[in-house]
């Protein structure tokens, strides 16, 4: 096992709240920790934080997840140090990797809000007692539907569709009234 | 979107020639903002006024079509008030990754 542990996720949320690196999960992955358990989460192999897009802030997380023995990267390929304000500057996505392929994606942009505006009222879960920035459910789902892709369209009618059966039904009117 | 830029609301304010109470009340909407306006507050926050626009007329949109959808909507999120504990959705998420990951 490596310095990862078993739940990398865990391990690099837990190093970002101690070393102060501002974040809010977000996304498929965010809006799972909303689910009252298994059977209402949905499959995603996508695991997204939004962290703060400041040259110094995402300079110390990608420091963070080196030391933890992540591969940081762009789209483009590994990741240059000298040009991380031009990464930021950009808005550029991240992506951090285990030694086991796991990915972690670090957007500096995601579509409706700026970072503030969901870090200011994030909800607090907590995993094995690590405490992890989510953002507000509805949010997350309005950024997915200004996204407007056809696979976050999907997704908001599968989750219309979800939402709708435990929504419990309206009392009949009586046929004596 | 100030601060991310390194700006206080103050700064925007001055850039723009206007007292602070103005602007703030422009961004609650307590105040109409001219086309004009919209243009040079995105000029100063370096964005496009879409970006502006879509922030604040975008977001306010309810997700659902319904007051019953999204009634169940604000019910879930209320659950979740509470700080609950989530080690499941990693159990989840690990083994998705284990069963889904391309062989290597």
């Amino acid at each position: 096992m490596t310095r990862l542990g078993a739940d990398p996720y865990r391990t690099v949320l837990a190093d970002f709240n101690r070393s102060g690196v501002r974040y809010v999960v977000v996304g498929m992955s965010g809006i799972n920790y909303y689910a009252t358990g298994p059977d209402t989460a949905f499959a995603t192999l996508d695991y997204d934080l939004f962290v703060e897009p400041t040259v110094r802030n995402v300079t110390q997380a990608v420091r963070r997840l080196k030391a933890l023995g992540l591969t940081v990267g762009t789209a483009e390929g590994a990741l240059d140090a000298a040009a991380l304000p031009a990464v930021v500057r950009d808005r550029r996505t991240l992506t951090a990797t285990t030694p086991d392929g796991l990915m972690i994606e670090l957007l500096l942009a995601v579509s409706g809000y700026p970072f503030a505006e969901l870090a200011r009222d994030a909800v607090t879960f907590t995993v094995q007692g690590t405490p992890v920035a989510v953002g507000q459910l509805t949010k997350l789902l309005k950024s997915k539907k200004l996204a407007n892709r056809p696979k976050d369209r999907q997704f908001l009618r599968r989750y219309e569709a979800q939402l709708r059966e435990h929504i419990p039904p309206r009392p009949r009117k009586s046929a004596w009234r | 979107m100030a601060r991310e830029r390194g700006l206080t609301g103050a700064a925007v304010a001055r850039r723009l020639g206007l007292y602070r109470s103005n602007l703030s009340a422009m961004d609650a909407g307590a105040r109409s903002v001219s086309l004009r306006m919209l243009a040079r507050v995105a000029e100063v926050l370096a964005c496009s006024p879409g970006e502006l626009l879509e922030m604040t007329w975008g977001t306010e949109a309810p997700v659902f079509r319904g007051a019953a959808l999204n009634r169940a909507l604000a019910a879930r999120e209320a659950a979740a008030a509470d700080a609950p504990e989530r080690s499941w959705v990693h159990a989840a998420l690990l083994a998705w990754h284990r069963h889904y990951r391309p062989s290597r």
